[in-house]
């Protein structure tokens, strides 16, 4: 498993952690049953503080895309499949929105407006 | 058809199939003046081991027939694929040399107790070793002479291209690799029935032997933690290879890399088996058939190991060689 965190932006490190995860269950690299790295080796390997990969864990299970188990830690959930349906919607909007001069700030702000208004 | 693979399919297919029959042919035909049972295993004081005569055919089959089909078919399945080298000519010839001599000693073994009363009277098995283990070698040897001296003629793996990472930015790449479902369960398997053996070796009261078998289970134990799963790690500093139980631990500096690509390994045709192998010119973690990256460290080694996402592993790889040299420049 890829993971890439770049320290000078100004996305949380947890949160460049868990869209590593995200995006490659959305590309089919990750799939359900997959067992992501102890969180201490990722750590070690990126130079970030333990607490920073446990956090991005938490937050991959609290959206149900990670599973704990107890012996065989973080593990790919059925729902990677989800994401991976809908990366195909994802690569058609941020097209349009390219092609339409709109940034991807805005195209994630319209979607999060979208989810919350239906 | 190419000269390579005729000959190897008559050195590692031809040969055992031809030893093979002719042993099994010898064994039946003196069936009917064996004692029952033959002496089938010798310590130093004579036969110390005894079995049913039709169970000689059937192990000679097994291990003078399978086995080594089993090695020459797998060099042959590489070369018709295109692939040459070393270990592709040393199968086929080490597979006519050992049907030759499992073929001749089993056979011989039966054939020197024509005709007695009682395998107790067996006698020793030294003669037919001299004659098994030169003919075994002299075949080895014409088999391996009679094959030509091809190198590889695949072309060179693409090297991948590195990854492109923003100044700053930190990747690694965490992977494992892990034998087949198969191997794994097999080598379970004979770990605990090692085990269990030494554990009745133990209720039987026989201390030798369980001290021995116990050493046994230990080593297989050892040897499974070891060899059948492996971690695999790639950061800026290079590429990390650990084992199960962290016994070995294999690195390829990033200072180390000149280049990368993602490969299909087939340990058993160009490492000659599964492991840590070690073949002239490369060092090779082969845990299962399949996806691989290659490494060409800047000495002109190579070095292998088995990854699921090879493409991915060997970019970063490959960013994380480029980074480093930029670095000494």
């Amino acid at each position: 498993m890829l993971l890439r965190i770049d320290p000078a932006s100004s996305q949380p490190l947890y949160d460049q952690i868990a869209d590593d995860v995200r995006r490659q269950a959305s590309a089919g690299t990750l799939r359900a049953g997959d067992r992501l790295p102890p969180a201490r080796e990722v750590a070690e390997a990126l130079d970030v503080n333990l607490h920073t990969v446990l956090k991005a864990y938490q937050l991959l299970r609290d959206e149900g895309l990670v599973e704990m188990r107890r012996g065989r830690g973080a593990v790919v959930s059925a729902h990677a499949a989800a994401l991976a349906a809908l990366r195909d919607d994802a690569l058609a909007l941020a097209a349009r929105a390219r092609e339409l001069g709109v940034g991807v700030e805005a195209v994630a702000a319209l979607v999060r407006a979208a989810a919350e208004e239906s | 058809m190419d000269k390579a693979i005729s000959r190897a399919l008559g050195a590692g297919v031809v040969t055992p199939v031809v030893a093979t029959a002719a042993a099994v042919a010898v064994e039946l035909a003196v069936m009917g003046d064996l004692p029952d049972p033959v002496a089938t295993h010798w310590g130093t004081g004579g036969p110390d081991g005894f079995s049913a005569a039709w169970t000689v055919p059937l192990m000679t089959a097994l291990t003078a027939g399978m086995l080594p089909l089993i090695l020459g078919t797998s060099a042959l399945l590489a070369l018709r694929r295109g692939e040459r080298g070393f270990t592709l000519r040393l199968l086929p010839a080490v597979a006519a040399g050992l049907s030759v001599y499992l073929g001749a000693l089993l056979a011989g073994t039966l054939v020197i107790q024509r005709g007695l009363e009682t395998a107790q009277d067996a006698p020793g098995v030294g003669s037919i070793m001299l004659v098994a283990l030169p003919a075994g070698a002299v075949v080895g040897v014409l088999a391996w002479l009679a094959q030509p001296r091809e190198t590889a003629s695949v072309a060179a793996p693409s090297p991948a291209s590195p990854l492109a990472l923003q100044p700053g930015e930190r990747a690694v790449w965490l992977g494992r690799a892990e034998m087949t479902p198969w191997a794994l369960a097999f080598i379970v398997l004979a770990t605990l029935a090692a085990w269990t053996g030494a554990a009745l070796m133990w209720l039987a009261g026989d201390t030798v032997a369980s001290a021995i078998i116990t050493g046994v289970a230990v080593l297989l134990t050892a040897l499974a933690a070891t060899f059948t799963v492996a971690h695999v790690r790639i950061d800026a500093s290079g590429l990390t290879v650990t084992t199960g139980v962290r016994l070995v631990r294999l690195r390829v500096p990033a200072e180390d890399v000149a280049s990368v690509a993602a490969i299909d390994v087939h340990g058993l045709a160009q490492y000659g088996g599964y492991g840590i192998r070690q073949i002239p010119g490369a060092t090779a973690v082969v845990l299962r058939p399949g996806p691989a990256i290659e490494v060409a460290r800047r000495s002109g080694r190579r070095f292998v190991v088995t990854v699921d996402d090879a493409p991915t592993a060997a970019s970063l790889l490959a960013a994380a060689g480029e980074a480093a040299h930029a670095a000494q420049d």
